[in-house]
């Protein structure tokens, strides 16, 4: 699943088939389609796709509307469009839309490999990061309430007293609590909890 | 009266009776078969009918005819009483009547010099129409015919018989004719229109004063039907003259109507329409008169060759501003060939490497490939540098107005060609952002090959323009045709730019329009061709917000 494919959508054959050659060379797999549909109907492909290379303007749904459309599902793949005309505003755009870049053809092939390289990468830094945060958030919700409360005191800063106050509970209640938390969520320190919840909250924002 | 009174000591002579046969010295009437016996001063009535008076009598009566007899010895004068119930008099009231007094002031003077001309025997019969006051104070026309039936010898008449015929009815009509054809004839003119008469047979034509005017000739020279037809037609048109008169004439169309040159007195020539139509035929429905219109067109022809003429400057003109787009076109066709082109000598030169020593001697070559293929995308940035984006005027535009637009602009062309326009325009109306006389040149640039491709269709030729919204918030317009669909040649590629089906095409329109529409952010490329027709489509953005 997490095996990074390169994905290229271009509806001009010569093209298509060349930037797919080049960017094997980087290493990758690399699958090729000429049209957007024939792309989101790749379900294996979306799952996998670390770096799209789109081509604008397509018969049917057009590169920019395959743009929106992964935004609309919550699909954060880096694109790179590869396109014949760049105008300011068409170029603003795709980029205020999340675009990784954008490239005018002919392009420098050099400085499209490490734009893929990079887009790669950073695609697998975010997988990352998302597997770690769906962790933690796998540990928050094993907490019962009461612990998920007194865990809210501990980040908030309240010491044992006053969350045992707040609570209504007694203080070596608290300090139960307090050890079942730092365990199930896995951390040695009240900073690192902090940074963790920190984190996950981060997230769901 | 004249002053014919009967002059004494006349004695009698034969007296043909008003019918032709030997009466014995009777003149009779029709409403009493009264016996007119001549004596002395005097006349004497008495009721005498016989077989053939009777039947006199009735022939007159159903005739309608009134009658009356005149003794010019004597002054007496008979009426009938059905020429007193003509004039609403009662048949007593008539004896006082003077003829002279009944007649209409206008009609005086023609009915009275003809009565004496045929008294004086200058003319055998009197025949003359003339309005008489009936009783009630209105005036009735009435025909008249008479004959002195008496004279004596030295030829002085002594007695005439007349019938009268009332005609008020026949007469009001032909005068209402008479006025309603003048009117006609003032309209006519009066709008412009020469009116012209044919007579088949004898070829004579009559014109109006107007069609002189329009010939130059002076109002009296007599004028005769050779003057005009077809001496004075113009050679170049004589045949498609002569050939809508002869569709008219043959029942092929219900009116000649023709348009050529005739020439003027000047010399010189003027254009005219001509419209005729037959009015009379014989029993067996051969034409024997025509009659019609001739309106002088010579200035309107004039201002019509003169926008054909702009029209031609224009079309010359949109084809230099072609040339100019012809370098963008062909570098948008280049650019991908050569991005592909770059690629793969980057992926040769890369391979390469993993072969290591043994492929060196490839290294070189492909090289060069690379940096030619760089060269040739750069000389394809500054070509296509000559028509950027940037140059384009665009604004927020209808888009509906643009193709109602062209449908106007190609009005003439696709009548021409039978072409049925068919538009679904988007309700309410979509906008694009874009350059109006640059989007104008590409539809129409669609229509005309669409308009073409149906040239050698028989069945229906339909245009089809649709307008409507696309994906992404597109605006997309939707050129369909019903002709054959496009042909072998151009049907892998209709954008291909020099690839064309017309005999003296370039081939660049379409690749040409693509470039104008990518310029516009949009873009072009065909959705079917089939055997029933081809469907071009085009995709613009709406305007910038």
């Amino acid at each position: 699943m997490n095996r990074p494919l390169v994905c290229v959508v271009d509806d001009d054959d010569a093209v298509r088939l060349s930037i797919g050659l080049l960017v094997e060379t980087l290493g990758f797999p690399v699958r090729c389609y000429a049209g957007a549909m024939e792309f989101l109907d790749d379900d294996e492909a979306l799952e996998r796709a670390h770096c799209l290379v789109l081509d604008v303007r397509m018969p049917g749904l057009s590169g920019v509307g395959l743009q929106d459309r992964l935004g609309r599902v919550g699909r954060r793949v880096p694109i790179i469009f590869v396109s014949a005309y760049g105008d300011v505003p068409m170029v603003a755009r795709v980029m205020r839309a999340g675009a990784f870049d954008f490239l005018q053809k002919p392009f420098n092939e050099q400085v499209l490999l490490d734009r893929v390289n990079e887009a790669v990468q950073m695609a697998t830094q975010r997988r990352r990061e998302g597997a770690r945060w769906n962790a933690v958030q796998v540990r928050l919700d094993g907490l019962t309430t009461r612990e998920r409360d007194v865990m809210d005191g501990m980040v908030a800063g309240r010491l044992n007293k006053q969350i045992a106050e707040d609570l209504g509970i007694s203080i070596k209640t608290v300090e139960q609590h307090r050890a079942r938390v730092m365990e199930k969520l896995q951390v040695e320190s009240l900073a690192e909890l902090v940074r963790l919840v920190i984190e996950a909250r981060y997230y769901t924002d | 009266m004249l002053g014919w009174r009967g002059l004494p000591g006349l004695h009698s002579c034969i007296r043909p009776s008003l019918f032709g046969l030997r009466a014995p010295r009777r003149g009779c009437d029709a409403g009493r078969g009264l016996q007119v016996e001549r004596e002395r001063g005097e006349s004497t009535v008495s009721a005498n009918l016989s077989e053939d008076e009777e039947r006199w009598r009735l022939a007159l009566e159903v005739a309608g005819e009134g009658v009356w007899d005149w003794d010019l010895h004597s002054g007496q004068m008979y009426r009938s009483p059905l020429w007193s119930e003509i004039l609403g008099y009662a048949p007593e009231e008539t004896a006082s009547l003077k003829w002279g007094a009944l007649l209409h002031p206008d009609d005086r003077e023609e009915a009275q010099r003809k009565l004496s001309a045929c008294l004086s025997g200058e003319s055998p019969d009197f025949v003359a129409e003339f309005r008489l006051c009936c009783k009630n104070g209105d005036y009735r026309w009435m025909a008249s015919r008479a004959r002195v039936v008496a004279r004596d010898e030295l030829g002085r008449p002594g007695r005439m018989i007349g019938v009268y015929q009332d005609i008020h009815e026949a007469r009001s009509l032909s005068d209402a004719l008479q006025a309603s054809e003048r009117l006609w004839q003032f309209a006519l003119e009066g709008h412009g229109d020469a009116l012209w008469d044919w007579t088949l047979e004898s070829g004579e034509i009559n014109v109006s004063q107007t069609f002189r005017a329009i010939i130059g000739l002076p109002a009296d020279r007599p004028l005769r039907g050779n003057d005009i037809w077809p001496s004075r037609l113009h050679p170049d048109d004589v045949r498609t003259t002569v050939a809508a008169f002869s569709a008219h004439l043959a029942g092929v169309r219900p009116i000649t109507e023709a348009e050529f040159r005739l020439r003027t007195e000047e010399g010189a020539y003027r254009w005219v329409a001509l419209r005729g139509k037959i009015m009379e035929r014989d029993r067996n429905g051969k034409p024997l008169r025509m009659i019609g219109t001739v309106r002088d067109v010579h200035d309107h022809y004039l201002s019509a060759e003169r926008e054909m003429r702009q029209q031609q400057e224009l079309a010359r003109a949109a084809r230099l501003i072609h040339v100019g787009e012809m370098a963008s076109a062909l570098a948008h066709e280049l650019n991908q060939p050569l991005t592909a082109l770059r690629n793969f000598s980057a992926v040769a030169l890369r391979r390469l490497d993993e072969l290591g020593a043994v492929g060196e001697c490839i290294r070189g070559p492909l090289q060069l490939i690379a940096e030619q293929a760089l060269r040739a995308g750069e000389i394809v940035h500054r070509v296509r540098g000559f028509v950027r984006r940037d140059d384009l005027l665009t604004a927020p535009i209808a888009i509906n107005g643009v193709v109602t637009d062209i449908v106007r602009f190609m009005e003439f062309e696709a009548r021409a060609h039978a072409v049925q326009w068919q538009l679904a325009l988007a309700e309410p109306p979509l906008w694009v952002q874009g350059d109006q006389v640059q989007l104008e040149q590409v539809l129409s640039n669609l229509a005309k090959n669409a308009i073409d491709a149906m040239s050698e269709v028989e069945g229906e030729r339909l245009l089809r323009i649709e307008t409507r919204e696309g994906a992404d918030g597109m605006v997309e317009v939707v050129v369909s045709d019903s002709g054959g669909g496009l042909a072998a040649t151009v049907r892998e590629d209709p954008f291909a730019p020099f690839v064309t089906t017309k005999p003296d095409g370039v081939g660049l329109g379409l690749a040409i329009c693509r470039t104008i529409i990518e310029n516009h952010g949009g873009r072009m490329w065909v959705e079917r061709s089939t055997r029933l027709g081809t469907t071009f489509c085009l995709s613009l953005p709406p305007p910038a917000e």
